[in-house]
């Protein structure tokens, strides 16, 4: 049972006292767990809430990452290696990071759960739900005898009950604690004490994975900001949680708040740098790819060193820019802003083959392309932040090649151009055949021959075309509209058999004195005295101007 | 009166009239007073009021004996037939606008007639010529016009209105042709069956769109069968339903969706251009197709689909087996698909809708497509541009006209007026707006006077840059 893909996405609000109970019992917990995921809420006793408080907190965060429908499961990765990958990270993320793998790949499930609780074990979390969720998790894929796991020691197995205890009775102090404590800070209205009391709430749930009472209270702490630094220090604060949460609208807004705000000289460079990955991600996310990978390409030479782990990777900055680089620039933008980015270099250094792909992309390579990118196409499904835009950002890169690659020739030999793309021509065809009707290759293909040939517009054919397609547009339509301010004129107008004798208010909505019988014309005397045509003079008028006006200036526009 | 007048009296007081004035003053009112049986019957021994009276010259009276001698008249008669086509092709108009409801019960009693000897083609030569006398202006819509234009369906027979339909009703004057509404629904209903017969979609499309946009205050039901057919000979015709105009009336807008709701959903399947899809939604709405009589349409549509999918295909590929054709446009598992499709790709090289070649020397055929031969660099593309500048200046011309008669209305002044009042300004915010739009409109007169030959010199003004810029593009592409 994944809680990640349970259908239960109710927004539990947070619980204020989740933190006052212990969890007596694992197993009982577990149990309560579950039925909580299949929907019982009525059932929940204090226990479950506390382990629901943390559980809810992650099935939010995944309800709001909506790509989440289709689960990919990855066999085996190629390239990963788990530990060296996994170092780059700290905090929350990396076990966030091992959870995801532990999901959706079978093979490293083990070993990825067993770094994951070693990592809570040895930071001494608080969030103890989360620990004791992982060591079920777990158990589970022993018993299905998932691979390695002859050597899983039996202490990992088991909820350290005592440890744990202590944990939640820790964060239940501290709750309490950092509670009454911001209670007299807000009595004496001190205002950096109190910001400084909502901080330490904040870090606090944060720590015990409650993340939105974690974002309420760094929240709070705006209106007691008097500095930049601590708009800066909000912002960040905030842009973590929700990074975490999967909020990136607001991740967004925070990152301008914070580029608009004054600039601190302390370590400024590096929070500009952390801003503009978090600001990749969140476009990222957005799918869109031309300002994530500007922004991941202006981060600068600040996060080589694994800088902001708690987020992002200097690996992940190289493989995420380098990826939506490709998949939505231009040639000239390639080579200005990514082969000729000093400071980009530096983590294109940490991945190799993405410098490969990229130059190999550059110089029209194709084949060497699209080996890197199927060889790394697992590794990169494993990834938190990339996943679910891996297909979008690859069909990109390859219909950008494919167009890269027809657009110097004349005429372009299918058989040759299907091996420099590995795939076979009619699949080939295909995708042109989309390709040109999208507009984005002007070619031809002959398929007796398999060749592409150019296509050679004739403008001026075009515009004679065009041209006279307009002008009958043109007189169409002031015809029909000349013809319209007659009939209004005229009073020439359908009307129900009740309004035709004078009374409106008769007659159905559809006339159906369909038949042409005899003209029932007794004493029609045409245009008809009173205001009520006065109106539609009027109406016919504007409408009549704006028409002109309208047509003259769509006319320039087009 | 005292008393019926004798017959010579009568004819005597109608040659006494022939000025239009004196006839609407004097002989209309005592014509209409006399009894029905003074003209239909035929006195013995009196000669025949008919060869008496000149249909030219006492076209007015002549019309109300020749209506109820129509009237009496049981089936064809070649005598009265005679009578009936010296009075069309000689009438005076003005003298017969002025009855114009005899006119139209003239017109009626000449269908009945030719119904009733099953030969409906009888009526339909005079009628045209009638219209034709009966017109003030070439553009006047008259009542005559759906009756003839509804005959015309009856007896398939189009050559005669031809020439009437091809030209746009620009005139409508109740007044003087006592024409109502339905009269214009009618006639252009009538008119786009007329043109979808004749397979000329385009104009059917534009006459059905009249139907439909004519101002309304509740939906007519003609007007809601002209939408169902406009729905479908806008997909034959575009591949597309056009949006209707913005001014298309709301009650009819509303009525539409409520009624056609089937023909909504075949367009839209329709616009996505896969063969099986529509098939399917075909097949569903099969049963009110037929109930509408539209049914026809809609299989002239699917033909339509395959023209429509070749045609694009012209756009991406040079050469292409026929097979590869067949299972492309979707045909791929129907029997005799392919030969099927040679016969529309012959077709449509033979129509000119697309510039191709079949060779039969690989087994199953393989069609090249070629560019569009015409280069634009004849006098006739010249001709052309210069004939529509020359319409699009006089629409525009009249369009101002109308624009600035409706400025200096006393109405509009005061409706101007009372728009701009400040107090009802937040009231009624979208006269206030209609307001600002007649102050861009006076921007718009100017730059609309000027705008067609403009327009249309800019662009052939661009298309000579064109010219001029291709060679350099030819020498772009063969550096490269």
């Amino acid at each position: 049972m994944d809680p990640r893909l349970s259908p239960d996405r109710t927004n539990l609000s947070p619980n204020p006292g989740m933190m006052d109970t212990s969890a007596d019992n694992s197993h009982n917990m577990e149990s309560e767990m579950y039925s909580d995921n299949i929907g019982t809420p009525s059932s929940l006793s204090n226990v479950t809430l506390t382990a629901d408080g943390g559980n809810n907190s992650q099935d939010n965060n995944n309800s709001k990452r909506k790509r989440f429908v289709k689960v990919v499961e990855v066999d085996v990765p190629n390239n990963l290696d788990l530990d060296a990958y996994i170092a780059n990270y700290k905090g929350h993320t990396k076990v966030n990071r091992l959870e995801f793998i532990a999901d959706r790949c079978p093979s490293l499930q083990v070993d990825a759960l067993k770094l994951a609780i070693t990592e809570l074990r040895n930071a001494s979390t608080l969030n103890i739900p989360r620990y004791a969720n992982l060591v079920k998790k777990l158990n589970e894929a022993v018993k299905f005898g998932a691979s390695g796991s002859a050597n899983v020691s039996s202490d990992l197995l088991n909820v350290d009950k005592a440890w744990a205890d202590s944990q939640l009775q820790k964060a239940k102090q501290q709750t309490d604690l950092l509670e009454g404590e911001l209670k007299t800070y807000k009595r004496n209205a001190i205002k950096e004490s109190i910001r400084m009391g909502n901080i330490e709430l904040g870090n606090h749930y944060y720590s015990c994975g409650d993340l939105t009472s974690a974002h309420r209270s760094y929240a709070r702490t705006r209106d007691y900001c008097t500095t930049p630094k601590h708009i800066i220090e909000l912002c960040m604060n905030v842009i973590k949680v929700s990074i975490e949460l999967g909020n990136f609208p607001h991740v967004l807004t925070y990152v301008v708040k914070a580029e608009s705000t004054p600039e601190v000289q302390q370590d400024k460079d590096l929070t500009k740098a952390k801003l503009k990955a978090a600001s990749g991600l969140a476009n990222l996310d957005l799918s869109k790819y031309s300002a994530a990978a500007r922004d991941f390409l202006s981060i600068g030479e600040e996060l080589v060193g694994h800088q902001y782990g708690d987020v992002i990777s200097a690996n992940d900055i190289a493989v995420y820019g380098g990826l939506c680089a490709l998949a939505s620039f231009n040639r000239a933008e390639l080579k200005r802003l990514v082969i000729d980015n000093v400071g980009f270099r530096q983590y294109l250094e940490l991945e190799p083959h993405i410098r490969d792909l990229i130059q190999g992309f550059y110089n029209s390579n194709y084949t060497v392309c699209l080996d890197i990118m199927e060889k790394w196409r697992n590794d990169y499904l494993l990834d938190l932040h990339l996943h679910s835009h891996i297909e979008a950002l690859y069909t990109n890169i390859r219909k950008k090649a494919l167009v890269q690659f027809t657009s110097p020739f004349l005429t372009v030999n299918l058989t040759k151009m299907a091996k420099s793309f590995s795939t076979t021509v009619p699949e080939l065809e295909k995708e042109l055949v989309s390709l040109i009707i999208g507009g984005q290759i002007e070619a031809r293909i002959d398929s007796q021959q398999k060749i592409l040939w150019a296509k050679q517009t004739n403008k001026r054919s075009a515009i004679f075309e065009r041209t006279t397609a307009m002008g009958q547009e043109y007189e169409r339509e002031a015809k029909g509209l000349v013809l319209r301010m007659q009939l209004i004129n005229h009073n020439l107008i359908v009307k129900g058999a009740g309004s035709e004798k004078g009374g409106p208010g008769g007659g159905g909505d559809v006339d159906v004195a369909f038949e042409h019988g005899a003209h029932p014309r007794g004493g029609r005397t045409g245009g008809v005295p009173g205001g009520r045509d006065i109106p539609m003079f009027a109406d016919a008028r504007a409408g009549m101007s704006n028409f002109l006006s309208t047509f003259a200036r769509d006319r320039h526009r087009g | 009166m005292a008393g019926e007048p004798s017959f010579d009296e009568i004819i005597s007081k109608i040659q006494s009239c022939s000025d239009p004035t004196s006839i609407a003053k004097t002989l209309a009112s005592f014509l209409n007073n006399l009894n029905e049986n003074v003209f239909s019957a035929r006195p013995h021994g009196q000669i025949d009021p008919l060869d008496t009276l000149s249909p030219a010259i006492h076209s007015f009276a002549y019309l109300y004996f020749l209506v109820y001698r129509c009237k009496a008249s049981h089936g064809f008669h070649p005598a009265l037939l005679e009578k009936v086509w010296a009075f069309v092709t000689t009438c005076d108009g003005e003298q017969v606008r002025l009855a114009s409801d005899k006119a139209l019960s003239f017109a009626e009693a000449l269908v009945k007639m030719a119904t009733e000897s099953f030969q409906p083609i009888i009526a339909i030569r005079p009628l045209a010529v009638f219209i034709r006398r009966l017109q003030a202006s070439p553009g006047q819509l008259t009542m005559i016009h759906p009756l003839l234009a509804k005959t015309c369906l009856l007896a398939q027979s189009f050559k005669d209105i031809i020439p009437i339909i091809d030209n746009d009703i620009s005139d409508v004057d109740p007044q003087h042709t006592k024409i109502n509404y339905k009269d214009f629904l009618l006639y252009h209903y009538y008119g786009g069956m007329i043109y979808a017969y004749l397979k000329k979609f385009d104009r059917a499309v534009e006459f059905f769109k009249l139907a439909v946009s004519a101002p309304a205050e509740v939906a007519s039901a003609i007007q809601i069968e002209a939408y169902k057919k406009y729905v479908l000979t806008s997909l034959l015709h575009y591949g597309k339903v056009p949006v209707l105009p913005k001014y298309t009336a709301n009650p009819v807008q509303r009525c539409l969706k409520a009624h056609c709701g089937p023909y909504a959903e075949f367009a839209s399947a329709y616009e996505k251009k896969t063969n099986n899809v529509i098939k399917t939604e075909l097949e569903k709405i099969k049963p009110i197709l037929i109930r509408d009589k539209n049914y026809g349409l809609a299989k002239q549509c699917m033909e339509a689909l395959h023209r429509r999918n070749i045609q694009d295909l012209t756009r991406t590929y040079l050469t292409l087996s026929i097979e590869d054709i067949t299972s492309l446009i979707g045909l791929g598992s129907e029997p005799e698909g392919a030969s099927r499709v040679e016969g529309i790709i012959v077709k449509m090289i033979e129509s000119g809708a697309i510039f191709a070649t079949i060779s039969h020397e690989h087994a199953g055929g393989m069609v090249s497509f070629l560019d569009d031969p015409n280069q634009h660099n004849s006098t006739t593309t010249t001709d052309m541009i210069n004939a529509q500048i020359q319409k699009a200046t006089v629409i525009t011309s009249s369009l101002v006209a109308m624009d600035q008669t409706i400025s200096s209305m006393p109405a509009y002044f005061n409706k101007k007026a009372s728009s701009n009042k400040p107090k009802r300004q937040r009231l009624t915010s979208g006269s206030h707006e209609r307001n600002t739009h007649r102050g861009r409109g006076d921007e718009g007169e100017t730059a609309g006077q000027v705008n067609p030959e403009e327009e249309l010199d800019a662009d052939l003004k661009e298309s000579r840059q064109a010219e001029n810029e291709q060679p350099e593009k030819l020498d772009d592409l063969s550096e490269k």
